[in-house]
């Protein structure tokens, strides 16, 4: 029996064209396949590019100064400060403001919170010394200029007043005049007068005013 | 997913084994084509690797009859199918052939790919009872009841 149906079934053949028709639709059928797998993959490929772009200009956008604050006092350190008013980058005039300004971990602080560690720490150096402390602003952003200058300032104030602090003398130095002017404790305006004091200004800074 | 020359070779390899199945399994030649894309389409997408050419075969074996019996189940082609429809299918063999292929294909579903992987393919029982996933038991009983009823109606052939 076993010969019989084998031989039987031995006779029975896919033909040709069966084989070719399937080929053909495996085929067809695989390479939409890949075409789908493509489709897929250019979603991700896509995705990824807009995250890599979202991430690329918000860099951009966190990690671009648009304000710098020189910061003029035992150790001179310039700060730079983007439009949402966070330090990005800190600069020393030598080796060791650049190792000061290390130690105080400044970076991505707000403005006044890393103005007040900078003061602190002066005033901890100076140990009972007079400190000298005054800043500079380089800023195209008027708002932001004048918002900044205002943290700072009551940043100046409070610390004062918290620390009765006696030897320590703050003031601004516009820039924009600063060539004119005694660039220690004075601060001049836009005019080039540079008659206005610390001391003058102890309403708006604090400090010794006798000390300007 | 595998290569078109993979596929190109399984389908020269498995063609006849598969043509046969659906001999045993179904009625008519469209079914078949339907079989055949759908059986080597899901081995162009599996990844699966197998350990030998037995396994491969064996593999080929049971996705086909899954095929065949899912293509059943559908509403239409279980009822539009006849015994006349799977013996056209034999008409082109010499007349012995077909008269014993006509008996095979006549026997009851179950009996007849049981008959096939047996005495054709040369699988023991426990072999077809895990390709099919039946009991051994079942198997033996299915060959015997189909040996009986093909030499009922066979008569002179001989016994193996």
């Amino acid at each position: 029996m076993k010969n019989e149906i084998r031989g039987a079934f031995e006779q029975v053949k896919a033909n040709e064209q069966l084989k070719e028709k399937t080929l053909e639709f495996v085929t067809q059928k695989t390479h939409n396949y890949n075409k789908r797998k493509l489709n897929r993959h250019k979603h991700v490929i896509t995705t990824f590019a807009c995250l890599m772009l979202f991430l690329t200009l918000g860099s951009w956008v966190y990690l671009t100064p648009t304000m710098a604050i020189a910061v003029e006092s035992k150790h001179d350190i310039e700060l730079g400060v983007n439009r949402f008013d966070r330090v990005v980058s800190v600069k020393g005039n030598s080796e060791e403001c650049i190792e000061f300004a290390e130690s105080l971990d400044l970076k991505h602080m707000k403005c006044d919170a890393a103005i007040e560690r900078i003061m602190q720490c002066q005033r901890e150096e100076a140990s009972g010394n007079e400190s000298h402390f005054s800043y500079n602003i380089d800023c195209d952003q008027i708002k932001q200029k004048e918002r900044i200058q205002q943290c700072i300032d009551d940043c100046i104030g409070e610390y004062g007043q918290d620390n009765n602090d006696e030897n320590c003398n703050a003031s601004n130095v516009d820039s924009d005049n600063g060539e004119n002017c005694n660039a220690s404790n004075v601060h001049s305006d836009n005019s080039g007068n540079c008659n206005e004091t610390c001391g003058e200004k102890e309403n708006r800074h604090h400090g010794n005013s006798g000390a300007a | 997913m595998r290569s078109e020359l993979e596929v190109t070779i399984a389908i020269e390899k498995y063609a006849d084994l598969i043509r046969r199945i659906c001999m045993v399994k179904l009625k008519n030649h469209a079914d078949t084509e339907d079989i055949f894309q759908n059986v080597f389409l899901k081995y162009a997408l599996c990844n699966k690797i197998f350990e030998s050419v037995d396994h491969e075969k064996a593999w080929f074996i049971r996705v086909t009859i899954n095929a065949c019996k899912d293509l059943l189940k559908s509403f239409f082609k279980s009822k539009t199918t006849s015994l006349a429809e799977i013996i056209e299918q034999s008409i082109e063999f010499s007349d012995d052939n077909r008269e014993i292929l006509e008996e095979v294909l006549a026997l009851p579903e179950k009996y007849r790919d049981v008959v096939y992987l047996y005495y054709y393919e040369g699988y023991t029982a426990c072999e077809i009872a895990a390709i099919l996933k039946k009991n051994v038991n079942t198997i033996y009983t299915n060959l015997t009841r189909a040996r009986k009823i093909l030499r009922e109606r066979l008569g002179d052939i001989d016994e193996e």
